[in-house]
């Protein structure tokens, strides 16, 4: 090459003539090879995908929500409540037979038994006696750190608590709405009215009785039947609910071990089983293809299509897991498949055809084994086997003859069929996998590496591919 | 207007107003360029196009590092230049086996202007209009030029001795002036 490589090196500052075709002319062809040979694709909205992944994944979460089958612990809880809302209401209504509590106040009894858990935590913001303090203390000692009322506890501070309502029953007696300057709230009146009526009736009880009401579990009477909830009980509403039989429930240890064993799944294998739903998107490492099927229309869509996994763990760091995805992809780097020259009959016009392959398609399905190497993060290594039911083929085609040439190019959708043999029907890959579990949800990616080839036309063609994949833990 | 770089990462993704910009923005040089091979206008804008669209088919490829942006457009057009040269019949077989310092120390276009290059290119036959480009205007030597039409040399040299020929009273008139 001479002058200084003249024909590898040219600038754009020289003074061109101006062309006898106008650029218009030019530039109206142009566009029409263009728009065969590289249409213009509609824009991914990102925004709506994303908005709307997360509309399906709320829907699904509120769906598997309400139809998944409760756990038996739920349905205790919610049976255990129920029992104890009658059991007060009962309390209630015996109260209001006996005590000169107003009606008014009473009236109200039933929504105290339901709002006593607000009412409780209102109560427990505003400033609070000394008097309710000691209370309050002289419960805690009497309950363990489970939250578990034993009963001589119970019936010491019972006797306590009623001695010194009667003392501020003297002192405060005329001022149930105000106390210390300060409004109290409905609530807490209605409870503190309660909390009066109950001291009165223990107060003016005979001795013999006195003793009895004082000494002894009243009203409610736990049975080998009975079974409560003491995960509901709370230090600080001990307070309140002693007046109304909460503190008197006795939890036996054969209640408890009943609890246990009714909280106890059904079958011991089943026990360490996990349910999943798994979206995975396979991420070419080359390509730009992804979204894009036969008449180059747009398949985003497909990702949200989840797939099921499931999981058995073997003591606390290892675990097999089962994935079926119903869609998936794979992606080639573009290998070519076919290559055709055909010279038409009247000899001067060559036809160049050059097919290759894009990407397939198709359900997925493998086993995989995991580790927790970190807290919440682990590694799996498994064997898949890809389903390729149907392949993307780019098909470019030149027609050339002594005057001209024409380029021509297209995306072919081909289901897959044993005699075109561009594609096995199946592909079997290695997995390997990362994941960081936060909650319910576990973010991971991965590799997969072929084991056979993904077509016969060549000898081993074993691209790698990526993979992104989110999985939402139901069980 | 853009610069070259915005239009080109355009064109990385397909935009077609940006194409249709770096098309006329190139446009001038690209058919002075495809015309040094073709004196049909319809060969001209044939293989102007198809260069281009290897262009916007590949611009992914292209890489800042190793040259000009338009010297990569620059190339790939006259690749399909010659690729449609290639592919038409050729229309001589003959061969010479002289000497080619001659052509070599001469060149007609060095000081010419585009219009009277053109219009000595006109008086040739496609072929020899073609190698006579690529050995005068591209600078290519007579083993490339073998190479890329697909020729043997001896075919080559003939060539450049016809439009030598042909140019005679061009050449003529340049040494005199």
């Amino acid at each position: 090459m001479k002058k200084g490589r003249k024909h590898i090196n040219q600038k754009l500052n020289e003074s061109y003539p101006k062309p006898e075709v106008p650029a218009d002319a030019s530039w109206a062809m142009m566009n029409e090879m263009l728009n065969a040979g590289m249409p213009t694709k509609n824009p991914i909205n990102w925004s709506k995908f994303f908005l709307l992944t997360i509309a399906c994944m709320l829907i699904g979460g509120l769906a598997a929500y309400y139809f998944w089958p409760k756990t038996t612990s739920d349905n205790l809880r919610k049976k255990t409540v129920n029992r104890n809302v009658e059991q007060q209401n009962s309390a209630g209504k015996n109260v209001k037979n006996r005590s000169n509590t107003s009606a008014d106040s009473l009236g109200h009894y039933q929504d105290t038994v339901f709002n006593l858990k607000e009412d409780l935590e209102e109560i427990n913001k505003k400033p609070i006696s000394s008097e309710r303090d000691a209370n309050h203390l002289s419960l805690q000692d009497n309950t363990d750190k489970t939250g578990l009322a034993t009963p001589a506890g119970s019936n010491e501070s019972t006797t306590i608590l009623a001695k010194k309502n009667k003392k501020r029953n003297r002192i405060d007696h005329s001022s149930t709405s105000e106390r210390n300057g300060e409004k109290v709230d409905k609530s807490e009146k209605r409870v503190y009215q309660t909390t009066q009526s109950e001291s009165e009736q223990i107060l003016t009880k005979p001795d013999s009785q006195k003793s009895e009401a004082t000494t002894k579990p009243r009203a409610v009477r736990a049975t080998q039947n009975d079974i409560f909830d003491v995960e509901l009980l709370k230090n600080r509403s001990v307070n309140f609910k002693n007046l109304l039989s909460y503190p008197r429930i006795r939890v036996t240890p054969d209640a408890r071990n009943q609890k246990a064993q009714l909280n106890k799944p059904p079958g011991s294998l089943l026990r360490n089983t996990g349910i999943a739903l798994q979206w995975q998107s396979a991420i070419p490492f080359s390509g730009t293809n992804y979204f894009l099927k036969s008449g180059d229309n747009n398949s985003a869509y497909q990702l949200l299509i989840p797939g099921l996994s499931i999981s058995q763990s073997f003591g606390q760091k290892s675990a097999v897991r089962f994935t079926f995805l119903p869609y998936g992809q794979y992606f080639t780097k573009d290998i070519l498949v076919s290559n055709t020259n055909t010279e038409q009959a009247d000899s001067s016009t060559i036809v160049t055809n050059q097919t290759s392959l894009v990407k397939t398609r198709g359900w997925n399905a493998g086993v995989s084994y995991e580790r927790v190497v970190l807290k919440n993060f682990e590694i799996a290594a498994g064997i898949f086997i890809h389903k390729q039911g149907h392949s993307l083929l780019s098909s470019e085609t030149v027609t050339a003859n002594d005057s001209t040439s024409s380029f021509q190019s297209e995306l072919i959708n081909r289901k897959y069929a044993a005699t075109d043999g561009y594609t096995n029907q199946y592909l079997f890959t290695a997995s390997l996998e990362a994941f960081y579990t936060y909650r319910k949800i576990q973010f991971g990616t991965g590799v997969f590496i072929p084991l056979t080839s993904m077509t016969p036309i060549i000898t081993n063609v074993r691209p790698l591919n990526g993979k992104l994949f989110i999985r939402w833990r139901l069980k | 207007m853009n610069s070259l770089s915005e239009i080109i990462a355009e064109c990385k993704r397909n935009n077609r107003k940006s194409q249709e910009e770096l098309y006329r923005q190139f446009y001038p040089a690209l058919f002075a360029l495809c015309k040094k091979f073709f004196a049909d206008e319809h060969e001209i804008q044939t293989a102007l196009n198809n260069g281009m669209m290897k262009v916007f088919k590949n611009v992914n490829q292209y890489d800042v590092k190793k040259g000009e942006f338009f010297n990569w457009v620059y190339t790939i057009v006259r690749n399909s230049c010659l690729t449609l040269l290639r592919n038409k019949k050729p229309e001589h077989h003959l061969e010479l086996n002289e000497e080619t310092e001659y052509l070599i120390s001469y060149d007609p276009f060095e000081t010419a202007e585009w219009d009277e290059i053109f219009s000595r290119l006109n008086r040739l036959p496609p072929a020899t209009r073609a190698i006579c480009s690529l050995y005068y205007l591209e600078n290519f030597t007579v083993k490339e030029i073998s190479q890329e039409m697909n020729v043997k040399e001896g075919t080559v040299k003939w060539h450049l001795n016809e439009s030598r020929n042909r140019l005679r009273d061009g050449f003529t008139k340049n040494k005199e002036i």
